[in-house]
């Protein structure tokens, strides 16, 4: 076996800026707000704060006009304002008729009253310029130590809206993601700031993104913001307590009842319930026994019917179903009355016309076009994540491994999954990344290697900035990212000073950068594979559907 | 079901046009041969890029399964070429009645090799199991291994010498083989349900110990009945490639030849 000898990859090597930052900028950046009452002796001395600031932040300069990032796009970055002013532009409501003009005048004050109260848990002064009642498009402008990029970098979702440059000149301080993680590990009042900026700006993007609230005036949804909350149930760090779980139970999937209870069923419903992320169990009683029925997930909605029933006189306020968080789910709570007084007026038509539906029908069913032992199967093994999962139909299979050999020819002659998997029926979700709605793989990440195709949304890893470090290995629920032994051009594989092997973590890519999209799929002659979305079980069901010879389908 | 009614219109339809041209072709007072001898080549021809495809996955061609899909409809076109070219008459001479038997054996195992690829899978999940195609020796020994411990009494007490000899006489003939599809398909699945009767019939006059035995060995030859069903299955799935492929170079070679030979007797002629 041939070996060569090399310098072991380190964190920081490669800095995020391309060179650290100097140590007077270091300096001048601690003493602005945000980090004002981050206490540099609380970092560890392998991760102090200055080699933070210096190595996972960069100082980028815009012009006028310049974007920042757009809404849609992903990132993990949170930028504050150095110098100069940006705008934040929100994507306009859609309406279904009525109040256009109410909407966009008072959606300014909307986000001023927002932004103040951002300001004053900052404790800075609200912007002079932005006073209620003055009539403008959904733009937010910020100055100087404004920070913004919180929601989209916590929740590793989509930007929910653009950021523009308004003056040359202008310097933003972009921290990665791992300089947040570590800032917000080894200070607590850092993370107390940005679990608040969350919170805030993701109960706010849940009701202004709501097509729920599409003829409801800026206003009154405003009001509606005041009294809701956003609430948080479960962990994030679900993934090391359901790998926990999986191992102690012998591959067995932990029990319902260790999952958290966001509501029971037959219990008064005090609220309309809006998912802000994550995924919910729905389940149903049977005796002392509690089965799955479905789930919801992000942009789902909990109570509607209940609500609207109760208001023309028919049902009771009553949750119809139990409701848990798989893993975590964060939620916005309405009340009921609130709901009653200003959104059952100006409901959608859509909405009321499911809502009444649902009230008519015995039971409502969260994903019912798939059975039901599917649907406890997605959510027993957390496949309710995967936005890209490797679906193979083992009816149509026939085990000619030609998704392998094309995985492999696509790189380098090594394959990036496993053709195996956890199977239900004729159901097989084989061991390939699946590109998740939340890739927790992404949170103990020390250089930012692995992260998300800005544009695809693809989780990919940089080679460069690798240094096999395997959290995103370990973090991984699914097991679908491997560590692989990283050879030289000819093949000799490497090793640091002591002999340890070097390795690198590998895992599927979807092909990225290949014309025609995942190889594997393209290359199956019976169409037995698929790239799915495994929330999209219309989709699903549509294609195990179409490629079965089953007459009843 | 939609799919398999507009592809098979379409084949039709490119069946009607094809006899129609030949026809026409042959009212123009033509060798009509000529032309559904080239249509068959040149379909043969097509047909053979799909196995270049499979093996150049990364090109943005389509995918594969679309070209399986064309494949097997091509396939039925050209037997109706086929058809058309022999003029529905027996070969005669030995050259002839080669490339006959080729297509033949071509199409026949083409045909088959399309019902296992829709068939065989479903078998498969019946019997459902980790192991690969290239591990089912290893997984075969590992079982021998498991039995052999459980007559030993590895780790516990020695099987009594009832199952011993049952074991040696009975069961170690099943666990060892069988090591061809054809025996497995002559001996499963009635070899398996006799052997579980006669373990059934032996349990009852054991002793608890001997009972428990008897059970994990139950489970050691349930499990060599599932890897000998997929083995069977898995090897099919392979085997009728062997008949296909060889075939289709074959037919290849001798009609090029075929070619060869009529234009250098008709001189190029129509």
């Amino acid at each position: 076996m041939r070996v060569q000898q090399t310098e072991r990859p380190r964190k920081w090597a490669i800095p995020f800026g391309g060179t650290p930052v100097p140590t007077q900028d270091v300096k001048a950046m601690l003493s602005i707000p945000l980090f004002e009452d981050v206490d540099a002796d609380a970092f560890p001395d392998a991760s102090p704060l200055s080699e933070i600031i210096a190595n996972d932040t960069r100082v980028v300069r815009y012009s006028k006009g310049d974007m920042v990032y757009r809404a849609g796009e992903y990132g993990t970055s949170v930028f504050v304002v150095l110098r100069g002013n940006v705008k934040s532009l929100m994507p306009v409501r859609s309406s279904e008729g009525s109040k256009p003009a109410a909407r966009i005048g008072s959606l300014l004050r909307a986000l001023t009253g927002l932004r103040q109260t951002a300001r004053r848990n900052q404790g800075l002064d609200p912007d002079p310029s932005l006073k209620p009642g003055v009539c403008s498009p959904p733009v937010l402008s910020l100055g100087r130590y404004d920070l913004f990029g919180v929601l989209g970098a916590f929740s590793r979702s989509p930007r929910t809206a653009s950021v523009m440059v308004e003056d040359d000149d202008t310097l933003l301080l972009e921290l990665r993601w791992p300089a947040l993680r570590e800032l917000m590990r080894w200070s607590d009042p850092f993370r107390e700031r940005m679990q608040d900026q969350y919170r805030q700006w993701g109960l706010w993007n849940c009701l202004q993104g709501s097509s729920l609230f599409a003829n409801v005036d800026d206003r009154t949804l405003l009001q509606i913001a005041e009294n809701a909350t956003f609430e948080r149930y479960g962990d994030v760090d679900w993934t090391h307590r359901f790998q926990k779980s999986a191992s102690s139970a012998n591959g067995h999937v932990p029990a319902i009842e260790r999952e958290p209870i966001i509501a029971e069923q037959d219990h008064y419903l005090d609220g309309l319930l809006l998912v802000h992320s994550g995924t919910i169990r729905v389940t149903e009683r049977l005796g002392h026994e509690e089965r799955t029925t479905g789930y919801i997930t992000k942009n789902g909605i909990i109570g509607l019917p209940q609500i609207l029933g109760t208001a023309e006189g028919q049902g009771e306020l009553k949750f119809p179903n139990g409701f848990r968080a798989v893993g975590y789910a964060d939620l916005v709570r309405i009340p009921t009355q609130i709901v009653a007084a200003h959104v059952l007026s100006d409901l959608p038509e859509r909405y009321a016309r499911k809502a009444r539906a649902t009230l008519g029908s015995a039971k409502p069913s969260a994903k019912a076009n798939l059975p039901r032992s599917y649907t406890e199967f997605f959510v027993d093994n957390r496949y309710t994540n995967g936005a890209m999962a490797m679906a193979i139909n083992t009816e149509r299979c026939v085990n000619c491994d030609d998704c392998v050999r094309a995985c492999a020819a696509a790189h380098d002659g090594v394959a990036r999954f496993a053709r195996k998997g956890p199977t239900h029926h004729n159901l097989m979700v084989a061991q390939a990344c699946m590109h998740c709605f939340d890739p927790v793989c992404l949170v103990d990440c020390p250089t930012g290697a692995i992260h998300r195709d800005k544009v695809s949304g693809t989780v990919v890893i940089d080679e460069a900035t690798c240094i096999g470090c395997a959290a995103c290995a370990k973090a991984c629920p699914y097991d679908n990212i491997q560590m692989a032994d990283v050879r030289d051009p000819g093949g000799a594989f490497l090793v640091d000073e002591d002999g340890v092997q070097i390795q690198r973590a590998e895992k599927c890519d979807l092909c990225a950068g290949r014309k025609g999209g995942p190889a594997c799929e393209r290359a199956c002659p019976h169409d037995a594979l698929v790239r799915v979305d495994l929330r999209d079980t219309n989709g699903l069901s549509e294609w195990l559907c179409a490629i079965s010879y089953d007459t009843a389908c | 079901m939609r799919d398999l009614i507009r592809h098979s219109l379409l084949t039709a339809l490119a069946v009607a046009a094809m006899f129609w041209l030949v026809g026409v072709y042959d009212a123009s007072l033509r060798d009509a041969r000529f032309l559904d001898g080239w249509i068959l080549l040149l379909g043969c021809g097509v047909q053979v890029l799909f196995s270049l495809r499979r093996k150049f996955p990364l090109l943005p061609l389509g995918n594969v399964s679309s070209w399986m899909r064309a494949h097997i409809y091509a396939g039925f076109f050209l037997l109706a070429a086929f058809a058309l070219h022999t003029q529905y008459a027996w070969p005669t001479g030995i050259f002839e009645t080669a490339l006959w038997a080729l297509f033949v054996i071509l199409a026949v195992s083409g045909v088959f090799g399309a019902y296992l690829t829709r068939s065989v899978p479903s078998k498969l999940e019946q019997n459902r199991g980790g192991t690969a195609f290239d591990d089912f020796p290893a997984a075969q020994t590992e079982l021998l291994q498991r039995a052999d411990d459980l007559v030993l009494g590895v780790g516990g007490v020695a099987a009594s010498p009832s199952i011993t000899d049952f074991y040696a006489n009975t069961l170690s003939g099943f666990l060892n083989g069988p090591s061809s599809t054809v025996g497995l398909f002559r001996r499963s699945p009635s070899t398996f349900r006799r052997l579980c009767e006669e373990m059934d019939s032996l349990e009852k006059r054991l002793d608890d110990g001997g009972k428990q035995t008897m059970q994990a060995m139950r489970e050691v030859l349930t499990e060599k009945n599932t890897l000998n069903n997929r083995y069977a299955y898995e090897l099919l799935l392979r085997l009728w490639l062997f008949v296909h492929i060889p075939a289709t170079y074959g037919m290849i070679v001798l009609a090029v030849l075929h070619v060869a030979v009529i234009y250098a007797y008709t001189a190029g002629v129509p």
